[in-house]
């Protein structure tokens, strides 16, 4: 009997320990299939002087230069169509068959009854149907229009077009009875059912995801051009995915985020995300402590500023953001000593971004096509509370893409 | 299967263990046997300390309206593992001057302290006419605490807030309630975590009516009063383990459910009765084992009397 015992224990043991190696080798498996492809935006490196942005030595070159287009014109639509075209189409960005996720800058939309569009704090919608088009053009299986929102008025796809909406969902509506149902307009509070914990440098570890946004095959990012009070002196592509976040564990509105340091979260959020492409609406914008008119936010119509609304895209989200960040900051002081650099040195999340190779801000490494950006230069006011510059920490031996 | 209250699982446990130690040595054991079933949601009317029971929209609550008053409650950690803390909270704050603002701390029975807290937003949005709102919040400090097996003390208070961003305390501008707690397990899997499931009946496809806000109740839910209506929900399992479930149901005339979780080669199929209560009850479906991959959960009427849904969550048990 005992040897049957013994017998039967060294046939657990050795299911057990090949269980353990099976798991092992699984694991080992995914973490070489891991979607956080650290190289994915990687060129050219400078070896920066982190006081002054002054480059010192050229590092290293690595890939390639992000490509950003930039259109100036009067009818949305097509200047939306067209900053994309110019990257190669959305066939480059969305296969047949792709689940796609579009995220929207509506977090604020209207919340004092006035028009959210003309006060340039939500992203024309316009400019969000000529995205989604583009991807039903392009085989997309279905196309998510979402944001993360706690107060049921907020965000208004459908419910209240008009003044206080968003004013996209007529829009929606056209083109779902154009390509058949599959387009939706979302609430992701509302949809979300579990979520991807991702990882973060900040003393959270890490970060939920909504199922639904973390599921998606492609993530676009859709913001409108803004300047924003502290501690973010802007708010473009990488920021408008704060508006997916949780509040079910980052409070209303995520204030759990800033206090574990806004900056860095904005970097993993987009680390995690790797936005697939940025669109940035310029039809409406917002200078001064924006990012709503109720935080006295000031509207700015572009279109009076430049003679045309703008529409900047690109795959790089550091680098599009970068590009409309030197839109928008013309005379905006200090600069750094090293002008490839730029305002976009002196934006937080935009510095860090690059310097953990999420994308590019050096304009070494940024192609831009369309309009001449010198042509499309504004100088927006910033906010009033002395946001900008964010100083970095010096720091030796950094490298700036 | 609703719970009223929770269960003594010690000798539960006790015996899982001898099972366990059997398994070790050699013995086969059946997998439905170490599916450990423990409560995941504990009413927060089982709490004792300065915060008050009574009723609010429909469930039965601890409230306060005194800023620091204190309450405590004792949850059974069934294992040691990760674990976040959710709460089901309600309160009708309007001015922006004052926010809601929960503080916890958990005193685990190896007496590590665990703290944590969560500030509501203030729902100036809402009529004046509606009572209030409830809100899922997470009040562990993220990601997660660690816990040991055994008994934790949950000691709660309110606050009021000047904002969000700041730690400066104002007097409660009205009561806030809580209705429970949910202490649900989280799996570490390589970078990523896995945590709860909660499905939101009114954006599932279904027979069942949707009604976006009830001001009786303060919430939106689903509703139906036919004999066979049903609605689904998909749903992804991310890990195989069993899972433990619980819903929210208002079911005044009493009733019963069946509830599915199905995919292609595997169905779980269990009928719940419900006594008829004219408060929200939340009732727990025993552990099952899932595999990972996609399935389909479908919540059947099965009498015709008027059934209310406020939501569903899994969660799966923690590793052993």
């Amino acid at each position: 009997m005992i040897w049957r015992i013994w017998f039967r224990r060294a046939l657990t043991n050795l299911c057990v320990l090949i269980f353990v190696l099976f798991r092992v080798s699984k694991g080992e498996a995914g973490k070489e299939n891991s979607k956080f492809d650290e190289n994915k935006y990687n060129s050219l490196s400078l070896s920066v002087d982190m006081k002054t942005g002054k480059a010192l030595t050229p590092g290293k070159e690595q890939s390639s230069v992000s490509d950003i287009s930039i259109i100036k014109g009067r009818n949305l639509y097509s200047i939306t169509k067209e900053a994309i075209d110019l990257l190669g189409g959305m066939k480059r960005v969305v296969r047949p068959g792709s689940k796609v996720f579009i995220k929207p800058n509506y977090i604020t939309g209207g919340l004092d009854g006035h028009d959210p569009v003309a006060s340039g704090e939500i992203a024309h919608p316009a400019v969000v149907a000529a995205v989604a088009e583009e991807c039903l053009k392009a085989g997309a299986k279905e196309v998510i229009i979402g944001e993360w929102v706690e107060r049921p008025v907020k965000i208004n796809f459908g419910g209240k077009e008009g003044w206080g909406g968003a004013q996209v969902k007529k829009l929606i509506d056209r083109l779902n009875k154009k390509y058949g149902h599959k387009i939706y307009l979302i609430n992701l509070m509302d949809y979300t059912k579990s979520f991807k914990f991702v990882p973060s440098k900040t003393k959270l570890k890490y970060l939920a995801i909504p199922d639904i946004v973390a599921n998606a095959d492609v993530i676009i990012s859709i913001p409108s051009l803004k300047t924003h009070h502290y501690p973010s002196p802007v708010s473009l592509g990488m920021k408008n995915f704060m508006g997916i976040m949780p509040s079910i564990f980052y409070g209303e509105p995520r204030y759990k985020l800033h206090e574990a340091g806004i900056h860095q979260i904005i970097v993993d959020i987009n680390k995690a995300l790797r936005p697939d492409l940025v669109v940035v609406s310029g039809a409406f914008g917002m200078e001064g402590r924006g990012a709503s008119v109720y935080l006295n936010g000031k509207p700015v119509d572009v279109v009076s500023r430049i003679g045309g609304a703008v529409v900047i895209a690109g795959t790089d989200p550091v680098a599009v953001d970068a590009t409309a960040t030197r839109m928008i900051t013309k005379d905006w002081r200090p600069v750094p000593e090293d002008s490839r650099l730029g305002s976009p040195w002196y934006v937080h999340h935009l510095r860090m971004a690059s310097e953990q190779g999420l994308g590019n801000i050096n304009t070494a490494n940024i192609h831009i096509v369309g309009e001449k950006l010198e042509d499309v230069q504004m100088n927006w006011e910033p906010s009033d509370d002395n946001v900008y510059p964010e100083i970095p920490e010096p720091k030796n031996g950094q490298s700036i893409n | 299967m609703c719970i009223r209250k929770s269960p003594n699982q010690k000798m539960g446990r006790v015996l899982i263990n001898i099972f366990i130690l059997i398994a070790v040595f050699g013995a086969g054991l059946s997998d439905s046997l170490l599916a450990q079933e423990h409560p995941l949601f504990v009413e927060a009317v089982n709490s004792r300390g300065d915060w008050q029971e009574g009723v609010v929209a429909a469930r039965r609550v601890v409230f306060t309206d005194k800023a620091r008053a204190g309450s405590e409650i004792d949850i059974d950690v069934p294992a040691e593992g990760k674990y976040q803390l959710l709460a089901y909270i309600h309160h009708n704050w309007r001015n922006r001057n004052a926010f809601p603002h929960i503080r916890v701390e958990a005193v685990d029975a190896k007496e590590n302290s665990h703290g944590g807290s969560h500030t509501l937003e203030n729902i100036w949005y809402l009529e004046n006419s509606d009572p209030g709102r409830w809100f899922f919040v997470s009040l562990s400090e993220n990601p997660y605490w660690v816990l040991p097996e055994g008994r934790v003390r949950l000691r709660f208070r309110a606050e009021g807030r000047n904002s969000p961003w700041e730690d400066k305390s104002v007097p409660l501008e009205s009561k806030v309630s809580i209705y429970g707690f949910i202490l649900a397990p989280v799996t570490v899997n390589g970078d990523s975590l896995q945590s709860f499931l909660l499905i939101n009946p009114e954006h599932c496809g279904g027979r069942w009516n949707v009604v976006d806000y009830d001001k009786e109740c303060s919430t939106n839910f689903v509703e139906t009063e036919k004999k066979g209506a049903e609605f689904s929900c998909a749903i992804s399992i991310p890990k195989a383990a069993y899972y433990s479930g619980v819903f929210s149901v208002l079911a005044a005339q009493g009733g019963s459910l069946g509830v599915e979780i199905e995919n292609k080669g595997f169905s779980f199929k269990r009928t719940v009765t419900l006594k008829n209560n004219p408060e929200w009850q939340m009732c727990q479906l025993e552990p099952v084992y899932l595999n990972k991959g996609g399935y389909s959960i479908k919540v059947k009427n099965l009498e015709p009397t008027l059934l209310k849904m406020d939501f569903l969550l899994l969660s799966a048990r923690i590793d052993d």
